[in-house]
């Protein structure tokens, strides 16, 4: 496989201006991939500030009402409550490796936003946040965090004003701030080497999920995680890729499958170039990018992670759909059955267990819980038309 | 080589076209035409929005590159990103406008990534890029015949200023030219016919964009702007 792709998936579609910096990136990468030092340090922070182990929960009462058993992968309980920090200690801790004192990077539902943030607070480094202008007033709250946290939030009202504007602006950001800044990108996307240095911080998720299992002397029949650009996903797979345990990628099913109501690249894209990679696009005919919709901030991304279609073509994993509805049911079944208010992105990885607990009866299932739902409370409320319960 | 970019299209496929007539006759050695792309990640907000201008009034590349056909006497250069050509899809495009296209500049398409364009039909030359940071043996290496290198001034999008003249520059464009034989075009950052004339005195040519699309909004502005740049010389 040619170096920077998986299978013909990957590459770096950017800027020539920009190629040093990924070179720089990769190198910096290879050197602290194995490096004692470099992840005694990670282990460190991920263990004593973040919060790792995360566990891995029976959801009892789920179980027993859905007739299957259901684990949760509780990413939730981390600090900043999501998986994002796994990456964001991990790339800034890169970047005082490679001397870059300014850090930018895109939000979506603003959890990246928060945990990047974070993790520039605690090692002292100058921080940017672009975020597009929906998701800024659908995520109020993290925006507030953000500023709280010492980052400058850059609203982007361009475009679409979601995800894909944010990284817009990221990209331009970084061609001319180059010599000192990193770009921290939050997801398994973008040009390489990102989607190998975010899979490889993300991949503790699926370690972690796999002792459990491991130590229970049976692996789960399935495990499921939603997919928006893949990070959350790609960490909890690859700690079951060589295993015959069924893995599943849930992609916003949003309202239908017209155009621009939802986020299926695989269900509804084609092959594309876009933001660096070469991987499935949701785009027009004549190569335009497409609009997308989710309920969720996280999910609503026209591209994808080219290791995810890697794995889509190959078939290793099947991906399919959670509509916003069926999101919602799931994210108040946790809520009222275990206790737990889950991420609307992880929602739609529940969302789709349950919707589907037929093919699932009897079976275990592992369901990567992401996040946690307090930032979307705002969304739910309006689904709802003005009432949280 | 004295050249300008235009976004293809823009205001409207009348106006564009009559203003590339206009440029073909008027001293000018070639003319970029932008086909766009509605996630530029490369241009400033100039050349954005008349791209965003563009696909929004539904104009389509075969019109743009119709009128170009036509009215062709230049060299011309299609400058885009590499999803549009992808998705043309690559094999068609190359098919139909490799007799009217000298080459491809492809924003987003970086030297080491040609060959993912070509090893799939691409027969239009594709423009290499050269930077400060450009090693020279590994920009000979893809050197295939293309008519010229197109160096980026500075770093950042498009529409940016650059200090013309700054003496890494001319020495990174004096190495390569020397190293390679090849025509170095410098781009990004030219604002005026003096920027111009003073990047003819270390480069082969310069181009355009940013000041050229704000006039295409406005013929008369755009041809006094554009025989000027064409009667530009070497001081």
């Amino acid at each position: 496989m040619e170096k920077g792709f998986y299978g013909e998936y990957g590459g770096q579609f950017v800027a020539e201006t920009l190629m040093p910096a990924l070179n720089e990136l990769e190198y910096c990468f290879e050197k602290i991939e194995k490096n004692k030092q470099f992840n005694g340090k990670l282990s460190h922070y991920l263990c004593s500030y973040a919060g790792r182990p995360t566990p891995v929960y029976y959801a009892e009462n789920i179980s027993s009402k859905y007739k299957l058993s259901l684990y949760l992968k509780r990413e939730d309980l981390l600090h900043t409550g999501a998986h994002k920090i796994n990456n964001t200690i991990g790339q800034a801790l890169m970047a005082l490796e490679m001397g870059k004192k300014r850090i930018i990077a895109e939000t979506g539902a603003g959890q990246h936003g928060v945990a990047t943030a974070t993790a520039c607070a605690l090692f002292n480094l100058e921080c940017e946040i672009y975020m597009g202008k929906t998701d800024a007033l659908r995520q109020k709250v993290n925006v507030e965090k953000m500023k709280m946290l010492g980052a400058k939030v850059n609203i982007v009202d361009k475009g679409s004003m979601t995800l894909k504007d944010a990284v817009s602006s990221c990209l331009k950001d970084w061609v001319a701030n180059v010599d000192n800044t990193h770009y921290l990108l939050g997801s398994a996307l973008g040009p390489h080497p990102f989607p190998r240095i975010v899979g490889h911080f993300q991949s503790v998720i699926g370690r972690e999920a796999r002792d459990f299992f491991e130590e229970k002397k049976a692996l789960p029949s399935a495990v499921v995680a939603c997919v928006g650009g893949g990070s959350n996903a790609i960490g909890i797979f690859k700690g079951f890729l060589d295993t015959n345990t069924e893995l599943i990628g849930v992609e916003a099913g949003g309202l239908s499958n017209a155009t621009g109501a939802h986020a299926m690249r695989f269900g509804a894209g084609k092959r594309g170039i876009f933001q660096g990679t070469h991987s499935y696009v949701i785009q027009k005919e004549n190569g335009q990018i497409s609009p997308v919709h989710s309920i969720s901030a996280g999910l609503d991304y026209p591209g994808v992670g080219p290791e995810h279609s890697y794995l889509f073509d190959t078939g290793r994993v099947d991906y399919d759909y959670c509509r916003d509805g069926d999101a919602v049911f799931a994210f108040y079944e946790l809520t009222h059955l275990e206790g737990i208010i889950p991420a609307l992105e992880s929602s739609h990885a529940l969302g789709y267990v349950l919707k589907n607990c037929e093919k699932f009866r009897e079976k275990t299932v592992l369901v990567n819980l992401s996040g946690r739902g307090d930032k979307d409370l705002d969304i739910i409320r309006e689904y709802n038309g003005g009432s949280l319960v | 080589m004295k050249g300008i970019y235009m976004m293809g299209g823009y205001p409207d496929i009348e106006t564009f076209c009559d203003e590339f007539i206009f440029s073909q006759d008027c001293g000018l050695d070639f003319v970029e035409i932008g086909l766009p792309f509605n996630d530029p990640v490369a241009d400033g907000p100039v050349i954005s929005e008349a791209g965003e201008k563009v696909i929004a009034s539904g104009v389509k590349i075969d019109e743009i590159l119709q009128c170009v056909r036509q009215n062709k006497k230049t060299g011309i250069y299609a400058m885009t990103y590499s999803n549009i050509i992808y998705n043309y899809p690559l094999e068609k495009f190359s098919e139909s406008f490799k007799d009217i296209l000298n080459g491809v500049i492809i924003a987003d398409l970086p030297n080491r990534y040609h060959h993912f364009f070509k090893d799939k039909g691409f027969e239009i030359p594709i423009i290499p890029f050269a930077t400060l940071d450009t090693n020279v043996d590994d920009l000979k290496n893809m050197l295939y015949g293309q008519d010229f290198i197109y160096f980026v001034g500075l770093k950042g999008v498009t529409g940016a200023k650059a200090k013309i003249g700054d003496l890494a520059a001319v020495e990174k464009v004096t190495q390569i030219r020397q190293c390679t034989g090849c025509k170095v075009v410098f781009g990004f950052g030219i604002k005026t016919a003096r920027d111009a004339e003073k990047v003819l005195e270390f480069a082969d040519g310069f181009v355009i964009g940013t000041e050229v699309v704000k006039r295409q909004s406005d013929p008369a502005e755009f041809k006094k702007y554009v025989a000027e740049l064409g009667s530009v010389s070497a001081q």
